[in-house]
């Protein structure tokens, strides 16, 4: 279970990519990049550390790891549909 | 004082032994008390129903012979779901509208939701927000052996009713399951593999196997957490849907029995051969439904 920390007004929690290395995603609120979810990918194989959309990453996350994040967002960020994200 | 007490004991030891067997948990379930009320008015209603030339009066009668499902079905009749303009006042008057195919569904579905709203409050939610995941998923994304929406839903409402039958007839073994799972941070399914030799997948399709329903519900449940477990091999991939709508309810707010959402069962996803651009569609035709969620509750709370 990903545990989602307060960092100012945005949300940070770990995620799992396909390759088995741990990324972060970074959730933000509305009005901030229009509520956006950026996942950031560490460096590796000679490949510079990535900060992309979600949308740009899925390919990237398993889809544990997409679905945890979008329902965070949700829970966060969203319109009231689901019970509110509890955070640590 | 619960009648299967000794059983479960007894289950409890040969597990740790490694000596269950399927028919050892067939022996369990014959020595504990079934759920209530399933499945005489489902099981009357299917059989008129198989018959191509039925009875509307017939099976409109069968129907109405138990109250808590007809006011079950003609209040999901008229919900924002079927969206009928007209005001389905009667049993018969559904069935006309309906037909035979989605009006044995309803009755499942009223049954099920009479079932299972007797269990605890996050377990009746979870049921009732996975038949909805499920159910939304379906509607945009073909499910494989042909499965309709409606018969998603069913899959979605019944895929943990086996931990109504452990929570009812065993509250202090499941309590000590739940309180395992919680300490060691393991899946409550894990918990019961480990405390009791079986769990509530097994317990669940070997009730809805009892209780007739379809080969594909039954490994549909059977299969949720373990695709092996699937009772017939070509439904695996409706039981990794069944895993999916699992692990996105958790994840979305309505958890079962504690907040951790149990992982997809291995090799799942791939399974349902969902390209991964589809999840976020998937997930968004979800929270579009979910006020669904509140309005079935009600409509079972009558």
């Amino acid at each position: 279970m990903t545990i989602w920390e307060n960092q100012g007004s945005a949300l940070v929690g770990k995620v799992q990519l396909r390759d088995n290395r741990r990324g972060k995603a970074v959730l933000l609120p509305p009005g901030q990049a229009g509520g956006a979810v950026a996942i950031v990918i560490p460096a590796a194989g000679g490949q510079a550390a990535a900060t992309v959309a979600i949308e740009d990453a899925l390919h990237d996350l398993t889809p544990e790891s997409i679905i945890s994040v979008l329902c965070a967002k949700e829970r966060a960020f969203g319109s009231g549909r689901l019970p509110p994200l509890e955070t640590a | 004082m619960r009648e299967g007490a000794g059983i479960w004991e007894r289950a409890a030891s040969t597990a740790r032994d490694g000596l269950n067997t399927p028919e050892d948990i067939d022996q369990i379930l014959d020595e504990i008390v079934t759920l209530p009320s399933m499945p005489g008015t489902l099981t009357h209603v299917t059989e008129l129903l198989e018959n191509p030339d039925y009875s509307v009066e017939e099976v409109a009668k069968a129907i109405s012979a138990d109250p808590a499902i007809t006011l079950k079905t003609l209040r999901l009749v008229n919900s924002a779901y079927y969206g009928f303009r007209q005001h389905v006042a009667s049993v018969e008057h559904a069935i006309v509208l309906l037909g035979a195919k989605v009006i044995r569904n309803l009755v499942l579905t009223a049954t099920a939701l009479e079932s299972i709203q007797q269990g605890a409050e996050p377990f009746f939610r979870h049921s009732v927000a996975s038949a909805v995941c499920l159910r939304a998923m379906a509607n945009l994304h073909p499910l494989p052996a042909g499965a309709t929406p409606e018969q998603a839903f069913i899959y979605g409402l019944l895929h943990d009713v086996g931990k109504m039958v452990l929570e009812e007839f065993m509250p202090e073994d499941w309590q000590m399951v739940l309180d395992a799972a919680r300490s060691e941070k393991i899946p409550v399914f894990q918990a019961e593999q480990r405390w009791l030799g079986i769990d509530h997948a097994m317990v669940g399709a070997r009730l809805a196997a009892r209780w007739r329903l379809s080969g594909e519900l039954v490994s549909a449940i059977a299969g949720h957490h373990d695709l092996a477990q699937c009772t017939q091999p070509g439904y695996r991939s409706l039981a990794a849907w069944t895993s999916l709508a699992d692990y996105i309810t958790s994840s979305a707010g309505f958890p079962c029995d504690y907040p951790a959402p149990v992982p997809l069962a291995e090799g799942a996803w791939e399974e349902t051969a969902l390209p991964v651009d589809r999840l976020p569609g998937l997930l968004e035709a979800f929270f579009e439904a979910t006020p669904e969620i509140g309005q079935l509750i009600k409509t079972a709370e009558g």
